[in-house]
């Protein structure tokens, strides 16, 4: 009976099956990262049902900003879908365009969260409040900044034509990856400035 | 009839894959095998040193207590013993067993994303560094992952600089952990051969995907966890002194509290499934309930998260919580089905020992519950028990596992027979643990606590029985020199694609595959070729 044997590539292309490897392995990190999230808001949660003082009134929360970024990973949300679905179409113009755009959201968003951890005016250590906020916010932080280099190593390897839609798989890997960032922020968001 | 094909105009991968294995050394490698025997040295190695750390915590010279596992204080030496044991040796030892197996199992040429398996490996090698560096240098302040209560500070009171060290090696071991989980779970994913459908998967890979999904979810929490401890320690903060802060610890901190508690002896309900099979011969009986049953076992161990301290008083602790309970009922299920499929006749292997033993210390618990129960115990002697509980299912089980599945698959793992040394490990392991575990027991029942000494005998029995599991290792052949499948098959006649590869298995994993039809393809090929099974 034959069966054909996979043989390790000998070089050049990636294999086949690092195409859907790339993006999968990104959604699984994904999944540590959203228990990673949702640890740092249940710890708040919890903290919160036991304190007497919630938020502390030494406190101030720059709303306004928070906001900002909040609507800026949404608008690369989209932004990075077009990338993708400008890959799979052969619009290279736009596709370049697409993650031009969402470079810019990327580097806003690290610049506007920075601005916003730096406005915690108590320091990290001052109550159990403190702590965890600046936990909720690094973390996204770190995944933005990450966001940010897969942005930029996808923009360069488009540029240079190494993206099309049969080698797709650094793009998809990418804007997963920015949907995961996302959610964190906006999760972080939602616990630090709606609920309260 | 098998007929191998090559690619046209191209050399075979055998041809390819031994130039780069001649350049490879094992800091540049990218093959699963070695790497994880790599993670397989680093675990036991591990597991040994925790053993008789808390040989030395029971002894006369140390705190002379039942238990190094659950100290509620801040002893460096038990500290050391539970990080070493359960956050290192564990996790180690069971990610390096699948990341040998499972590719093999799957008729996979490599792992998936190697570079990201390096990585994961490496990573976790020098966080385990970092971490025994923090505990050599000085006595890191907390926190004691064996204890179900926080280390409370003083406001503005900041770690010593070995507590931040220590915070930070164990971080990089979960990030590491998370990466070689990832590796895993997308190798079952997307590296099976053609046939090699997610139905036709052996149990033991089953409950690699399944586990490697555990623990993606579980190291988020735990990371976010030491993430807040880190900057609580850092920055002089009082986050485990406010009403609540203790049940952070509890769920994302507590060695008992997460679901790595229990998740590494369900990994042994899997691979006691392909031992099982294999030494029977024939596919398990009802296979695919034997599988579902093994699944469920795995995800059960997320149960783990609903565990609080009020279980503790309890004396059937560490499952005392009706949820974590709950984990047992698909465990005693798929023992049953071992029963059943080995009543049909069995060639006597030291791994079915192993499973023996194993099946003995998951009866263990319940039936100590019981008679606690009968008795009566409550308050401290319900606690001791717990200790007790707690190393047999935590410890035990686990390691009796790792150790039964070692011995299984010690072709593929060192490329050797099995060795006759594993029966007398089997015996320092079993008698070891219920040696360890036996004071706390005692002590609950009221005896004296001089018996305590007892488990420093028995912690060096583990350890002497987990070095024993290294002795392969030593004998280790390269890959290529090994003996054909047929000397496999005539010991093992196995059922999966590990067995269909040389031994020790060549660094691309195969020459030939053979077809594909069901979750036990080499049967299927002996049936169809009219060779009794």
């Amino acid at each position: 009976m034959a069966v054909p044997l996979a043989l390790p590539s000998a070089g050049g292309t990636a294999p086949a099956d690092r195409r859907s490897a790339f993006p999968l392995a990104v959604v699984a990190i994904g999944l540590a990262l959203t228990t990673l999230t949702a640890g740092l808001v249940a710890a708040y949660l919890t903290l919160r049902s036991g304190a007497a003082e919630w938020p502390p009134e030494d406190a101030s929360r720059d709303t306004y900003t928070a906001v900002t970024l909040a609507v800026t990973m949404i608008l690369g949300m989209v932004t990075i879908e077009w990338a993708a679905f400008s890959i799979r179409r052969r619009e290279r113009g736009q596709s370049l365009a697409a993650m031009a755009i969402t470079l810019g959201f990327a580097i806003a968003f690290i610049n506007g969260l920075y601005y916003l951890i730096t406005q915690i005016e108590a320091g990290v250590g001052d109550s159990a409040y403190f702590t965890v906020v600046h936990a909720l916010l690094v973390v996204p932080f770190l995944a933005g900044l990450l966001a940010l280099i897969f942005v930029l190593v996808t923009l360069v390897r488009n540029a240079g034509h190494q993206l099309s839609e049969a080698n797709y798989w650094l793009m998809r890997g990418t804007a997963n990856f920015w949907h995961i960032a996302a959610v964190m922020y906006i999760a972080a968001y939602y616990t630090i400035f709606i609920t309260k | 009839m098998t007929i191998t094909e090559t690619r046209p105009g191209a050399v075979s991968a055998a041809s390819i894959a031994q130039p780069q294995a001649a350049r490879e050394t094992v800091f540049s490698t990218g093959d699963h095998k070695q790497l994880g025997r790599l993670l397989l040295v680093v675990g036991l190695l591990s597991i040994a040193v925790g053993c008789v750390l808390a040989a030395l915590y029971q002894s006369p010279v140390g705190a002379e207590r039942a238990t190094a596992w659950t100290d509620g204080g801040s002893s460096r030496i038990s500290s050391a013993a539970v990080t070493a044991t359960f956050v290192i040796g564990l996790p180690a030892v069971w990610l390096g067993l699948l990341a040998v197996v499972v590719p093999l199992q799957l008729g996979a040429t490599r792992a998936s994303l190697p570079r990201l398996q390096a990585t994961a490996v490496w990573g976790f090698i020098t966080g385990a560094l970092v971490v025994a560096a923090a505990y050599v240098f000085d006595r890191p302040i907390g926190p004691h992952l064996g204890s179900s209560l926080p280390l409370v500070t003083g406001e503005g009171e900041r770690a010593n600089d070995v507590t931040l060290l220590l915070l930070a090696g164990l971080m990089l071991i979960t990030i590491s952990t998370a990466l070689a989980a990832v590796s895993l779970l997308v190798t079952v994913l997307t590296q099976r051969a053609e046939g090699m459908t997610l139905l036709r998967m052996p149990v033991l890979s089953w409950t690699a995907l399944a586990g490697s999904t555990v623990l993606l979810l579980s190291a988020g929490a735990f990371f976010s966890g030491l993430f807040l401890t880190y900057l609580d320690r850092r920055y002089g903060g009082e986050l485990f002194g406010q009403r609540g802060g203790f049940r952070v610890w509890q769920h994302q901190m507590w060695q008992l509290g997460r679901p790595e508690a229990f998740l590494y002896a369900a990994l042994g309900i899997g691979a006691f499934c392909d031992v099982v099979a294999t030494h029977s011969r024939r596919p398990l009986v009802a296979f695919p309930v034997a599988r579902g049953l093994a699944i469920a076992t795995v995800f059960a161990t997320l149960l783990a998260w609903a565990a609080n301290t009020s279980a503790l008083s309890s004396p059937v602790a560490p499952l005392g919580t009706p949820a974590q309970g709950l984990i047992a009922i698909p465990a005693g299920l798929t023992v049953l089905v071992w029963l059943a499929s080995l009543r049909r006749g069995v060639k006597l292997h030291p791994s079915l020992l192993f499973a023996a033993g194993f099946i003995l210390l998951l009866a263990l618990p319940g039936l100590v519950a019981g008679a606690a129960a009968l008795v009566g115990v409550e308050g401290e002697g319900a606690e001791s028990m717990r200790n007790g509980q707690i190393t047999v299912l935590m410890l035990g089980a686990p390691l009796l596992a790792a150790a039964g599945a070692l011995a299984h698959w010690t072709p593929k793992v060192w490329g050797g027979r099995t060795s006759p040394v594993s029966l007398l490990q089997l015996l320092l392991l079993l008698g070891g643990i219920v040696l360890l575990a036996a004071p706390a027991y005692a002590i609950g029942f009221g005896m004296d606590d001089d018996i305590a000494i007892a488990g420093s005998l028995g912690a060096l029995l583990v350890a002497a029985g987990v070095a024993a599991s290294l002795l392969p290792a030593l004998g280790a052949r390269k890959a290529g020199a090994g003996r054909s499948d047929d000397d496999d098959q005539g010991e093992y006649r196995g059922l999966t694609l590990e067995w269909a590869t040389p031994t020790p298995p060549p660094a691309h994993n195969f020459d030939v595959i053979p077809p594909i039809r069901s979750a036990h393809p080499l049967h299927d090929e002996r049936n169809t070729q009219g060779v009794p099974a």
